[in-house]
């Protein structure tokens, strides 16, 4: 099983199996590209904590069959379930949630979007607009006509 | 992007984040949630309102009324506004009562002079809707060039109840029924007569699966009209649509 080298954006080198390594799109993409490489990879976006837990999932779902043909219009929106394992997996501080994120949107590795995505939905789900704000410390800026308007004009989905 | 602010006096159990999620990620985000999660979404920050109403693929779900029909390209699925799911026409079947109502006994909320007149009816934008509220009479047609909306539909739909229908009680229930309950066979009917005078809700809520285009109405029930606490049928509903031309 051949093995490469990822340099973080902190300069730490990482080495991984190329299978594992693969679940990314852009370093798949790289390596067709380049053929055989014995210097590290650098990925400038991301941090060595955050790389090592993007790489922790990408070794547990190497198995995994590959992503089917992008029929996401339904079968993205119809849940939010998450598999047990990648529940434990995202069980981390919001920081490194949306550092994980933001790694997977860069490295291409949409199975780990999903679930991240799908992990801040359900962080948002059956939450009032001020739960919300409390729970991403998010500042409130509507004045306090656009928020009437907007209360009005939902107001017909009021339970 | 989650906006962080300087720390404030009650700390939650987490430190607020220093890094935030861009906008087009934000959109996936919301993918994930259904109507009502993305209505309280909405009423968050600017940033994520400004992003739920104007994304398609998110507006599909809330159907706001952007501030400029989006060119697109030629789509097969229509969704109707889920207010449809939702209407009742008050006892006058009068356009300027009709008020929007909600399953169960709770208060209505007057759908005239709310914003959600404003909104599409489907989404994508429709220019012309038609809907057929009766198997043997013509189609309700409701048109709009610059698309279709709510308020659009509920009036020509309480116009069409007030319009005589073309048919008699002796059509629509047949002749021995019509003996049995001593009506006069003869007698045109108006739409009104089916519905009773209680509150009659629509609900287009499915979909014919050989037509996508073609919503169907399950039922329209006049609720405790004629024997109380008991459902009627009486109507079934489709819609067919065309999208806006921009």
């Amino acid at each position: 099983m051949s093995e490469i080298k990822l340099l973080s954006s902190d300069q730490a080198t990482i080495t991984v199996q190329k299978e594992v390594a693969e679940r990314s799109i852009l370093i798949k993409n790289m390596l067709e590209d380049v053929g055989e490489v014995t210097e590290a990879i650098p990925i400038p976006n991301v941090n060595e904590s955050v790389l090592k837990k993007v790489i922790e999932w990408c070794e547990h779902h190497k198995g995994d069959p590959p992503a089917q043909a992008d029929d996401d219009s339904d079968s993205r929106k119809k849940s939010t379930d998450i598999d047990e394992w990648d529940q434990k997996f995202m069980q981390v501080d919001q920081e490194m949630l949306f550092e994980i994120i933001l790694a997977a949107n860069y490295l291409d590795i949409k199975p780990l979007l999903d679930v991240g995505c799908k992990t801040v939905a359900n962080m948002i789900k059956g939450k009032s607009p001020d739960e919300i704000r409390k729970t991403f410390n998010i500042q409130n800026d509507f004045t306090p006509e656009e928020e009437e308007q907007i209360r009005r004009e939902n107001e017909w989905a009021e339970e | 992007m989650f906006t962080p602010l300087p720390s404030t006096s009650e700390t939650e159990t987490e430190a607020p984040p220093r890094v935030s999620i861009p906008s087009y990620l934000l959109q996936d985000i919301f993918t994930h949630l259904d109507l009502y999660d993305i209505i309280a979404c909405q009423q968050v920050c600017r940033l994520w309102n400004d992003i739920l109403q104007t994304r398609r693929s998110l507006r599909s779900k809330r159907f706001l009324v952007s501030t400029h029909l989006l060119p697109s390209p030629p789509v097969e699925k229509y969704t109707l506004h889920p207010v449809f799911g939702l209407i009742h026409f008050s006892p006058s079947l009068c356009v300027a009562d009709t008020t929007l109502g909600r399953r169960g006994d709770g208060p209505a909320a007057l759908l005239k002079g709310s914003p959600v007149c404003a909104q599409y009816a489907t989404d994508p934008p429709t220019a012309w809707a038609a809907f057929e509220v009766l198997k043997f009479h013509p189609y309700c047609v409701v048109e709009n060039s610059a698309g279709v909306t709510v308020w659009d539909v509920m009036v020509a739909l309480a116009e069409y109840k007030m319009k005589e229908a073309k048919i008699s009680f002796g059509t629509f229930f047949g002749s021995t029924i019509c003996s049995k309950r001593n009506y006069d066979r003869s007698r045109r009917m108006r739409h009104v007569d089916f519905l009773g005078t209680e509150s009659v809700f629509i609900d287009f809520s499915g979909r014919d699966e050989r037509d996508p285009r073609v919503f169907i109405g399950t039922s329209f029930e006049a609720r405790g009209g004629l024997k109380k606490g008991k459902l009627f049928k009486f109507w079934s509903a489709i819609a067919f649509c065309d999208e806006v031309k921009t």
